[in-house]
């Protein structure tokens, strides 16, 4: 039977003074009221004074001669080939996301740097390299690069492994101690005792639609980014982000899903000022009366031809040319005069050299 | 011996072949094809279509980029003769030459008409009387837009095929 595990909302400390004294026989109304997370011990001079917040929870970095003792994580370290500099500690602190259990510092700051860092870097890749994306590909390709997926796998395949296994069975297992530091850490104590039936599932919040690990792994993936910013500066982050993030390849042209294709080609090139008719015509056929035919089209703007495609019929074939008319516009990616990819801003000596799209065509 | 120079061959003169010549007569011996061998550099494109992110065409290129002056292979230029034996599927008129002299009160002395005594007022007869292309009249006539399918709906082979075609898959 599968059973949900819904985890309660806040409630207001209202009711819960009222539940401590059944005496008195108050209906309370029950409602959200947005507070700060008392855990934080979060203190602040007036609610609107929001530069005067602040965390009052005391956290401890690792020691460093602790964390060389947790042989997962410097395993971790010397994988991913990270600069002497990027400490330990820090990179244990990557792997920490609880924030309540042990005092010490979790990855909440790091991932935000982190994060930042990536959406810099993979927009600037895709805004210099593919200028005339349209917006909802340009942001399905950004999530394709640094979406939580995407650092999930990512993470996985850095052999980040999750802590799963609660005291009691650390101490019967006569686990090292130092272990936990090299694994990653978002399971809190009183989670893991729980008993695991089978059977039982934890149902993800409506919030995101990826689960907690995922959400974890990608949080420790943006940590690490952050971390190597911090220790070993932009340049090391940059050139992290490049191996492990923008070299991987974005079939850009299986993420396009056009309605109204024709529509959209005739207004594009009304925008490009075409003074030209366009013209869909049949360029070859291998006959109306063959058992599976085949229609080959192309779509040309007076003798221009702008692309072209095969069909089993002649609508299909034409749809089909259409679409690859718009997306020879839509994937065109600048060169420079040596025939190699054009410079980014955040690179030295950056002149600009390709194009700025004009935006997208509105059908 | 390290070559100092490389040997210069201008673009026109490699000569085009998409198909290997034959040595025997092409049409009479077409069954019996035997490939003869042209010495030198031979331009062969893929007979397979090009696919869009690899190449765009000249016309879409913006001005700066160094690549506009390499397409001028004569499977993708074409001239307007060549056009010619291309059967025209579909015609979109360019901006400036469309015609938008149908205007509101027309349609809805149409619709009136048309209301009024469906069976004698064909299409056919309110465009002969208005004076309006059937293929633009029937545009106007079409009935309202049915809802919108959910996503979740389980469309039929042939809606399913549709959608393939406008993601590009196949």
């Amino acid at each position: 039977m599968l059973r949900s595990v819904i985890r309660a909302a806040p409630r207001v400390n209202v009711l819960r003074a009222a539940i401590c004294r059944p005496q008195i026989l108050t209906t309370v109304r029950t409602y959200q009221v947005a507070t700060a997370k008392t855990v934080l011990k979060t203190s602040y001079d007036s609610v609107e004074d929001y530069s005067s917040y602040k965390h009052n929870l005391f956290t401890h970095r690792l020691p460093e001669s602790s964390a060389e003792q947790s042989a997962p994580l410097v395993a971790l370290h010397s994988r991913l080939n990270l600069p002497s500099t990027f400490a330990l500690s820090t990179l244990s602190q990557c792997l920490n996301l609880l924030f309540k259990d042990d005092g010490l510092a979790n990855n909440f700051g790091l991932n935000t740097l982190g994060k930042t860092m990536l959406s810099y870097y993979v927009t600037e890749y895709l805004l210099i390299h593919y200028p005339r994306l349209p917006m909802s590909v340009h942001n399905a390709a950004v999530d394709s690069l640094m979406g939580t997926s995407a650092l999930y796998e990512i993470g996985k395949s850095w052999g980040i492994t999750v802590d799963t296994t609660s005291k009691l069975d650390k101490f019967l297992g006569e686990e090292n101690e130092f272990l936990k530091y090299g694994k990653l850490r978002y399971i809190s104590d009183a989670e893991k005792e729980k008993v695991k039936e089978t059977g039982v599932e934890e149902l993800v919040d409506g919030v995101t639609e990826h689960s907690r690990e995922a959400e974890a792994y990608a949080s420790a993936v943006r940590a690490i980014i952050g971390g190597l910013y911090t220790h070993s500066g932009e340049d090391t982050a940059k050139k992290f982000i490049e191996d492990h993030i923008l070299s991987r390849k974005i079939p850009l042209d299986q993420m396009f899903q056009f309605s109204k294709p024709s529509a959209e080609l005739v207004r594009l090139c009304d925008k490009l000022g075409f003074d030209q008719p366009i013209s869909i015509r049949l360029m070859a056929e291998t006959g109306r009366a063959s058992s599976h035919p085949q229609y080959l089209t192309g779509v040309f703007v007076g003798t221009e031809k702008l692309g072209e495609a095969i069909g089993s019929s002649l609508n299909e074939s034409k749809t089909r040319a259409v679409i690859n008319a718009l997306l020879a516009y839509y994937l065109y990616s600048p060169i420079n005069a040596q025939g190699d990819k054009i410079k980014v801003p955040s690179e030295t000596n950056y002149k600009f050299e390709g194009i700025i799209g004009i935006g997208d065509v509105a059908i | 011996m390290i070559r100092t120079s490389i040997r210069r061959i201008s673009n026109k003169s490699i000569p085009y072949e998409p198909v290997p010549k034959n040595k025997y007569n092409a049409q009479r011996s077409q069954f019996n094809f035997k490939p003869q061998k042209t010495s030198g550099l031979v331009h062969n494109p893929p007979a397979a279509i090009i696919k869009p992110y690899m190449q765009t065409p000249n016309i879409f290129l913006p001005a700066n980029d160094p690549r506009r002056h390499f397409n001028t292979a004569p499977s993708q230029n074409f001239t307007q003769q060549d056009l010619e034996y291309m059967p025209v599927l579909k015609e979109y008129k360019p901006q400036g030459q469309r015609d938008y002299s149908i205007t509101a009160e027309t349609i809805d002395a149409i619709k009136k008409l048309k209301e009024s005594d469906p069976e004698n007022w064909t299409l056919s007869k309110l465009s002969k009387e208005f004076n309006i292309e059937a293929r633009k009249l029937v545009h106007f006539l079409r009935p309202d837009k049915k809802e919108k399918i959910s996503e979740h709906k389980i469309l039929s082979e042939r809606a399913r095929r549709k959608e393939l075609w406008l993601r590009n898959e196949y």
